[in-house]
């Protein structure tokens, strides 16, 4: 039994429960704020999706949604077997040395970049390159570019989270480095990755920085062919000098939703992947012993 | 040195090194074929260190310096000409922990063969079948080859994990603390299993039990400090050690 009178078990039963507090306001917030979203923007999305089109904008929200979705999974594409190949080579193949540890800390500072840094490549790099008219594939290049840093240190990170027990155990049977990296580490890690490529995927089609920063490349130019759901949000409500319309919100419940979906998705593939890690019996990181 | 008539792997002046730190000092040693060999000392002697530079499984580390010959059949695994992949085919390792690949109960077995080129769906099952049975394990499966491999008990992921070993056909097996962390059934089942391989393969063994030695090895390798101290048939070990430390360790006097 605890003893309620102790002054220590008081002083720290105080803490405890203004910590629980703290922590149902802050969800509670948040709750309200999502609340609110699908309050305001639920009956806007249904209507849209039911007839098409807002009433208000003759806008074209479901494509614009096709095309966020297909410019993410575009540059989760374009970056994935480089990142694949670089975070391979860096787990199994490169020998522990210097230009390793000073590779790792390269790609860990670039995957920790702001975006607007991307945005910027995009904008200063890329666009004078293509020109005008390519902004789609300006766009997927620089998602890509962003993702990359990002995939090779989960690459890198999901490798080395494998039991050492599966490599030490394919090797040992007579495997090469190459089959044992795709038939016994992948099968494990490659759940890690694809969970951690989808959470990568929602932080970068959150994003506006990238767009904005690229779309500035060009005075005139309105986004209309690279726009994304959040860039469209941020340009809409800026040119309608609307405080909130029910099309804002409805584009917000979308974008919301969306980020869910991906990263819900994320969070199923790693549980399935942390219960295989998991059920081996001893993880024996760092040893072959 | 013992004389041993057919050798399946001869140690020539073995020598390992983690760094700077050596962990076998120039071992000698001729480890006879169709016999189990037992390899024992107490922790950190250098059992589990020996077993993995008989089949070049110790240059994983990129600290490993290995010195000295090893050969298998006559020929240095560490040889110019040597393929590493196929010296771990011939010599197969089974670590301490045994722990199946999380896969089904036929794919954990199929996972060798495979690496090798057979694609066969028939002669995979043969395979599997024949280790499975070999490994003593068969009768337990038979029914649920697809099942789950990691929801096996302990003593039957041991076995399946000698069974995939088997089913490369190795000719010498490495067992690391075989029976490590099982139940005294389990572990007899492992040691009755032991002395029917040892009939058709070179069996090393390394185990820090006297006890285990003495009930399945027909000789007995004394490692102490990476020093091999003693070398001979088992009987005549545990009946007349000529070293002291041998003599200790036998008795249980541990310096
Ligand atoms: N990868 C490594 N790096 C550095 N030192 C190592 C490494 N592996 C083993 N050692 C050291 O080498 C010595 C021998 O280790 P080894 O694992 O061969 O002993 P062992 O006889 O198998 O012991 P145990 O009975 O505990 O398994 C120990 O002192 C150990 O700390
Ligand atoms: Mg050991």
């Amino acid at each position: 039994m605890r003893d309620r009178h102790s002054p220590q078990t008081y002083t720290g039963g105080i803490i405890y429960s203004s910590i629980i507090l703290i922590s149902w306001l802050a969800a509670g917030i948040l709750i309200f704020y999502v609340g609110y979203l699908v309050f305001r923007g639920f009956g806007p999305l249904v209507r849209f999706f039911r007839d098409g089109a807002f009433a208000e904008t003759d806008n074209i929200l479901l494509p614009l949604w096709f095309r966020t979705l297909s410019l993410l999974f575009g540059g989760a594409l374009l970056a994935l077997p480089l990142a694949i190949g670089a975070g391979v080579y860096l787990s199994e193949y490169a020998r522990e040395n210097r230009l390793k540890q000073w590779m790792l800390a390269a790609v860990g500072g670039l995957a920790e970049m702001p975006p607007i840094v991307y945005g910027l490549f995009g904008w200063g790099a890329l666009a004078p390159y293509f020109g005008e008219g390519k902004q789609t594939l300006i766009f997927l290049l620089t998602s890509a570019v962003w993702l990359l840093p990002q995939l090779v240190s989960v690459t890198y990170s999901a490798l080395k989270e494998v039991p050492v027990s599966f490599r030490r155990d394919s090797l040992a049977l007579g495997g090469s480095r190459w089959q044992t990296t795709w038939g016994a580490l992948m099968p494990c890690a490659g759940r890690f990755l694809a969970a951690e490529a989808l959470g990568g995927m929602a932080r970068v089609g959150g994003e506006t920085a990238p767009v904005i920063m690229i779309a500035a490349a060009w005075p005139s130019f309105h986004g209309q062919s690279l726009s994304t759901l959040p860039y469209h949000l941020y340009r809409s409500v800026v040119e309608s000098g609307e405080v909130a319309s029910p099309h804002h919100f409805g584009t917000a419940l979308l974008l919301v939703l969306t980020s869910v979906c991906l990263q819900g998705a994320a969070l199923r593939l790693k549980r399935t992947g942390d219960s295989l890690a998991g059920s081996v019996h001893e993880r024996e990181r760092g040893r072959w012993y | 040195m013992v004389l041993v008539r057919h050798p399946k792997l001869v140690v020539r002046n073995l020598s390992v090194y983690y760094g700077d730190f050596q962990a076998l000092s120039s071992i000698s040693l001729n480890i006879p074929s169709g016999a189990a060999t037992a390899v024992i000392g107490g922790s950190g002697a250098g059992k589990s260190s020996l077993l993995r530079s008989l089949c070049r499984m110790n240059e994983l580390w990129d600290n490993v310096r290995t010195e000295g010959q090893v050969l298998l059949d006559g020929h240095d695994i560490y040889g110019p000409d040597a393929d590493v992949t196929e010296v771990r085919r011939r010599v197969g390792l089974i670590a301490r922990h045994p722990s199946p690949f999380p896969k089904s109960i036929f794919e954990n077995v199929a996972y060798g063969p495979r690496l090798h080129g057979v694609r066969d769906r028939r002669e995979l099952d043969e395979i599997v079948k024949r280790s499975l049975k070999q490994a003593g394990l068969w009768n337990e499966v038979k029914g649920r080859l697809q099942e789950f491999a990691l929801n096996l008990s302990p003593g039957q992921k041991a076995r399946l994990c000698i069974a995939r070993a088997l089913a490369v056909q190795p000719e010498v097996l490495l067992i690391d603390d075989p029976a490590y962390n099982l139940d005294p059934v389990s572990a007899a089942k492992i040691e009755d299993l032991i002395l029917e391989l040892k009939q058709e393969y070179t069996l090393v063994l390394a185990t820090n039990s006297m006890q285990q030695a003495g009930r399945v090895s027909d000789y007995i390798a004394f490692l102490s400090e990476g020093f091999l101290v003693e070398f001979g048939p088992t009987s005549d070990v545990f009946a007349r050690p000529k070293d002291k430390r041998t003599e200790d360790y036998i008795t249980g006097r541990f310096s």
